[in-house]
């Protein structure tokens, strides 16, 4: 058992770089549409393979885990609150939408998208308390439906590899 | 990639290209620019004017905006994310750059909204 435990650990901690360094090298390339939100969110393709292949537990300690540090080492405070609050939102869905037996991977992906951006842009209506941001719903949701498509596709590419090449031979 | 998958991908993209449209062909013509720091407007001025502004708030924010040619946009700020900075120039009605450290917002009005008309006559 406690084998397995030291395993569990090196596992996640993997993950949780991997997220990591996906959030850091989708910063630094020079590609903005000149909205904030607007970007591809990789991470969270790493946040859903975790959600399907540890299950709830992990993949939020992970989540949340990535945010704290981000915000540590590049962020400030409002970076995290900003990314904790759409973080958060959108897990709460994707939890939901994964108990759904009619939705695959990408479904939770998608669902996490446009939950995610949802949950930035109550985040600045509640800090601003300007309500006319609302007239960005209908771009969020185009966007975080095609991050979250993207997202569920490399989120199942990765699953398929990791599992098939590594989990599963160690387990043996 | 399953049933439902598909359908919800397909539902909320069709509903977010919808809403696009929508809020593009309501847009009229933009008149003005409206900053607001801290829940307080701050600031009317017409987008026809060229000008660049000094927005200055109580927690220390130093906001520059820029106005010129119709366009909006913030050009620096002493914020610690510049996402105000990186945010593209605004130019239609509703749209708006948010600064969240500094709560700055800025948004673009039509002539008719809210009676803020008098405003631009002070």
């Amino acid at each position: 058992m406690k084998k397995n435990a030291a395993k569990k650990v090196a596992l996640y901690g993997c993950f949780l770089a991997f997220a990591m360094i996906v959030a850091y090298i989708e910063a630094i390339l020079p590609f903005s549409t000149g909205i904030p939100g607007t970007k591809p969110g990789l991470a969270n393709a790493v946040i859903v393979s975790c959600l399907y292949m540890f299950g709830v537990g992990p993949a939020l300690t992970i989540n949340v885990c990535r945010i704290l540090l981000s915000a540590l080492l590049f962020g400030n405070l409002y970076s995290m609150l900003y990314a904790l609050s759409g973080a958060v939102f959108s897990f709460i869905i994707m939890m939901i939408v994964k108990n759904c037996k009619c939705f695959g991977m990408i479904g939770v992906s998608v669902a996490g998208g446009v939950a995610h951006n949802f949950g930035q842009l109550l985040i600045a209506i509640l800090i601003t308390k300007v309500p006319v941001l609302f007239y960005y719903i209908p771009v969020l949701i185009l966007v975080g439906s095609l991050t979250g498509l993207l997202n569920g596709w490399l989120a199942t590419i990765l699953n398929k590899k990791i599992v098939k090449n590594f989990i599963k031979q160690e387990n043996k | 990639m399953k049933k439902g998958d598909k359908i919800l991908f397909i539902l909320l993209l069709s509903v977010g290209v919808l809403g696009c449209v929508v809020f593009t062909f309501l847009s009229k013509n933009a008149a003005y620019v409206t900053v607001v720091a801290n829940q307080v407007t701050v600031g009317t001025y017409p987008l026809h004017t060229d000008r660049e502004v000094l927005i200055e708030t109580e927690n220390g924010g130093e906001n520059i905006l820029q106005i010129a040619d119709g366009h909006v946009k913030i050009i620096s700020a002493n914020c610690p994310n510049l996402d105000c900075v990186h945010h593209k120039e605004i130019t239609l009605h509703h749209e708006s750059i948010i600064c969240l450290p500094h709560k700055i917002v800025v948004t673009i009005y039509a002539p008719e909204d809210e009676g803020d008309v008098d405003v631009i006559a002070q």
